[in-house]
């Protein structure tokens, strides 16, 4: 029981670093969209992360405790019932706004715009073949424009330009020309995201608080087991650093899946079968309810088949 | 074998069949329509090596955990901490060595790749430009473009068929045409810092010492310039006699020493481009006369010090080339170190900005194609604006006259606009090293080309010649991380291999083999962690080079890692060991 609740400890501390750092991976992505990050914007965008993020991390917590349980609790059940239940508790955070309306407020709200800027004067910017720099010294100013795009010549001055910082442009010899501060992209965190057949559960969550509180338990249930369901990967080969690995592709695998049972496709079909059903159960929760029977048919499976050894407690 | 070989022959093995896999990645995407064949293997090279320290990290992890995952050795706890730990010393040995090798091989690397990618296009772009060239009867046009095509892969089998049918060309447009080329126009004299006594004087001299050129030429401006010097007329007559009678009574003779002293006077009237023009086609004709030879050699020397050659710039597009150049140069005597904005700043007074298509770098010289250089009031008022085909930069000056060597010693002439008040049209003074400037418009255009020492020299140059610096900041942000992403790699793979590794079952039972086979499954199914690893990395040094566009991103983005590192120790060194089924324990 003491190693149980090690284990339950250690997963908790775990999902805690977890969160914080996604938390601020996503912040440092979304505050990238400013001409210029700081910290300050980093952790705003940081902490109005951490709700969405929370599922996410909760299953990789669940994928890392997995390990932790299937080494140190000899009966597979109480293993089993260890995940359920860190779940439970990891998702729950979650819902705790809800019940607990006065913490929603301690959580910043991310910032939807920027103050955009003009680039800055003495620098040429590129932008598609079209070149622009300007100075401003005093009252006037000028520009020079190169257009890589055209055959040569092609530099041309332009004395007595005019800076619209609203526009973000900048009018010189009859023409406006864009002056925007160009802003560093970095390459996308997950961009095989789009090739999820369903919304990710990042997306999603936000969407919980609008439904009732069963219909959200309901879902997160769903959730959780079948996170939990995915504990065969531990015993998938006798070679543990391959199944460790193995994880690491299950845990996309698992998000792919969950992602499917949130699909459209699924969802119409669901809307269709209802009518059959006697309208006893809420479109919503077909999907939730064939998720958690996955996972709880994956975790039957596991848990049936025969153990081929006696966990070390080394 | 020592317990700690072990690992570092794994991970040598893994990074060695990695290196092999990517040359034949490379080899595989090879395609003629992007990469001049002849520069096949050194793009292969670059491309297959790049790949490799791209992967580097992920390949450590992966041989130590597997030489650690498959050891066998002890089944306690205590056993695989000691295991860890004697893995310690090949994870810092190899990440090290490979650390070292990715920072110093890898910008020559990717200089290399990116000059064969410029040059392969330039030639594919050259070699069309030539066929239409052909096609459409310019074949001047189409011949200076076979030349580049030949500076860059002079023994490329397209190349030589482009050639053939130009030759082609060019023999029935000469047949088709009878009438012979138009001599060049003689520059006028600038007589007027000589007196014409000091002229006669030197024609005497001249005279004196057998040289009937110089006599002639200086008579003749003597009297040119003074009609009453009646001794001046009489000696360039006598020395044109004597010209005259070596040339004797044949018109041909005649005629070859009038050109003789046609490009004389232009040497001497401070045209060596057009003198050296002169004698190169004297010397086609004549390559044995004494004069032809000392004049020619003469106005070769002086024609290079205000004009280049165009096959030099052909020389360096070999190097590949940086495209859309823009340059705007501080005020004299500004230190690199200020701002963009500063030297934007009114106190600045005159902007000098310089654009070019391209430039290309070879042998202390920079070489830009159709440059353009403009030099604008405090007021805003433009003071001068010079076109030229192609420049050269070198010691201080910026050529702008440019010849062809060969064939119709064709000349390429800046355009001026405002500019030059007072001195020599064919250059500009401008304190810019040929480095400096590579260094400058590598930040702005291919950073990671440029090596260590540089980038970080470059980072402040840039933003002084008006460059953005972000990209140059993020780049040496990213490479800085290549140490870090090594020694993380290196212990983790080292501590995830200890902490997971199979029961051995007892004395002496091995590491059953046919476990290997999951091997290439492994590597797939961690996949997702690295390119996950990767992402975030380059996410750090993106937000980093925004937040401070200058040196400081690289420790920001350094303390980031660091922090990562320990708390990605943390995480794997606190995990419990979990060691598959022993054999026996099978039920």
């Amino acid at each position: 029981m003491k190693s149980w609740f090690g284990v339950l400890g250690r997963a908790c501390l775990e999902f805690l670093l977890i969160l914080s750092l996604a938390a601020l991976v996503s912040g440092a992505a979304s505050s990238l969209a400013a001409t210029n990050p700081r910290g300050g914007l980093l952790l705003a965008f940081a902490l109005a992360a951490l709700p969405r993020l929370l599922p996410l991390a909760a299953a990789a917590a669940i994928f890392l405790a997995m390990f932790s349980f299937e080494h140190r609790v000899a009966s597979r059940a109480a293993g089993w019932l260890g995940l359920l239940l860190l779940g439970i508790i990891l998702l729950s955070a979650g819902l705790a706004p809800r019940l607990l309306p006065g913490l929603q407020r301690l959580l910043p709200e991310a910032p939807t715009s920027f103050e955009a800027a003009l680039q800055p004067p003495g620098v040429g910017v590129d932008r598609d073949g079209l070149l622009l720099w300007y100075r401003q010294p005093g009252d006037g100013g000028d520009a020079v424009l190169v257009d890589f795009r055209e055959p040569y010549p092609r530099l041309s001055h332009q004395a007595g330009i005019l800076l619209d910082a609203a526009k973000l442009t900048i009018r010189a010899g009859g023409s406006s020309y864009g002056a925007a501060a160009a802003r560093l992209r970095a390459e996308p965190l997950f961009p095989e995201a789009a090739l999820l057949p369903g919304p990710p559960i990042w997306e999603r969550y936000a969407e919980l608080g609008a439904l009732p509180l069963p219909a959200s338990l309901a879902l997160l249930g769903g959730f959780v087991l079948l996170a939990t369901g995915f504990r065969f990967l531990t015993r998938l080969s006798r070679w543990p650093l391959a199944n460790a690995l193995f994880a690491v592709s299950g845990f996309l695998a698992f998000l792919a899946l969950d992602a499917a049972f949130a699909s459209p496709a699924l969802a119409a079909l669901a809307a269709a079968l209802l009518p059959r059903s006697g309208g006893a159960m809420p479109a919503l929760l077909v999907p939730a309810a064939a998720e958690g029977l996955l996972g709880l048919l994956l975790g039957a499976a596991d848990l049936a088949i025969r153990t081929r050894e006696r966990p070390s407690r080394g | 074998m020592a317990s700690w070989k072990k690992p570092l022959g794994a991970a040598l093995l893994v990074e060695a069949i990695g290196l092999a896999g990517f040359f034949a990645a490379a080899a595989a995407r090879f395609s003629a329509n992007e990469v001049v064949p002849s520069l096949a293997f050194a793009w292969e090279r670059a491309e297959a090596l790049l790949g490799f320290i791209r992967w580097l990290p992920a390949l450590q992890f992966l041989g130590l955990a597997l030489a650690l995952g498959s050891s066998g050795e002890g089944d306690s706890e205590a056993e695989g901490e000691a295991l860890a730990a004697k893995a310690v010393v090949p994870a810092v040995l190899l990440s090290a060595a490979f650390s070292a090798f990715a920072l110093l091989a890898g910008p020559a690397l990717e200089a290399s790749r990116s000059s064969i990618l410029a040059a392969s296009a330039t030639f594919n772009a050259s070699l069309g430009a030539a066929r239409a060239s052909r096609e459409a009867g310019e074949l001047d046009k189409a011949k200076a473009e076979l030349a580049v095509c030949a500076a860059i892969a002079p023994k490329d089998g397209r190349l030589a068929e482009e050639t053939g049918l130009f030759e082609t060309a060019l023999l029935k447009a000469r047949q088709a045409e009878k009438a012979p080329p138009p001599a060049p126009e003689p520059a006028a004299p600038g007589a007027d810092r000589k007196t014409a006594s000091e002229y006669y004087r030197k024609a005497l001299a001249y005279s004196a010492k057998g040289d009937q050129f110089s006599a002639h030429w200086y008579a003749q401006q003597a009297s040119r310039l003074d009609p009453s010097l009646t001794e001046a007329k009489r000696l360039a007559a006598t020395s044109w006699e004597a010209l005259a009678s070596r040339g004797g009574e044949d018109p041909e003779a005649a005629e070859f020493y009038a050109r003789k002293l046609e490009g004389y006077g232009l040497l001497r009237s401070g045209d060596p481009v057009g003198a050296y023009i002169v004698f190169k086609a004297l010397a086609a004709r004549n390559p044995e006369d004494a004069d032809v030879r000392r004049y020619l050699a003469e106005s070769l020397a002086e024609a290079e010090k205000a004009a280049f050659f165009r096959d030099e710039y052909e020389r360096a597009l070999a190097g590949g080339e940086l495209r859309r150049v823009f340059l705007s140069l501080p005020a004299a005597g500004a230190k690199p170190g200020r701002s963009a904005s500063a030297a934007a700043a009114p106190e600045a007074g005159k902007a000098r900005i310089l654009a070019a298509a391209s430039a290309s770098f070879a042998e202390g010289a920079a070489y830009f194609r159709e440059l353009e250089y403009l030099e604008a009031g405090p007021g805003g008022a433009s003071l001068a604006l010079v076109r030229a085909p192609y420049a050269k930069l070198a010691e201080g000056r910026l050529l702008l006259l440019c010849v062809e060597r060969e064939g119709s010693s064709r000349v390429y002439r800046p355009s001026w606009s405002g500019l030059p008040a007072q001195g020599p049209s064919s250059y500009l003074p401008i304190d810019l090293k040929p480095e400096l400037a590579y260094r400058v418009l590598a930040a702005r255009s291919r950073p990671a080309s440029l090596d260590l020492v540089s980038a970080w020299r470059a980072l402040p140059e840039a933003a002084a010649y008006g460059a953005d610096t972000r990209p140059a900041a993020r780049d040496f942000a990213e490479r800085t991380g290549t140490p870090f992403a090594l020694f993380a790699a290196g212990l983790l793979g080292a501590l995830a291999g200890a902490r997971f590794r199979r029961r051995s079952g007892g004395p002496g039972k091995s590491f059953p083999r046919r476990l290997y086979a999951l091997v290439p499954l492994m590597a797939a199914a961690g996949l997702p962690a690295y390119l996950a690893a990767r992402r975030v990395d380059a996410l750090l040094s993106a937000w980093a080079a925004a937040a401070l566009p200058d040196r400081r991103a690289a420790w920001l983005a350094g303390l980031v890692r660091a922090a990562l590192l320990v708390a990605a120790l943390l995480v794997v060194a606190g995990a419990r060991a979990d060691r598959g089924p022993a054999p026996d324990e099978e039920r």
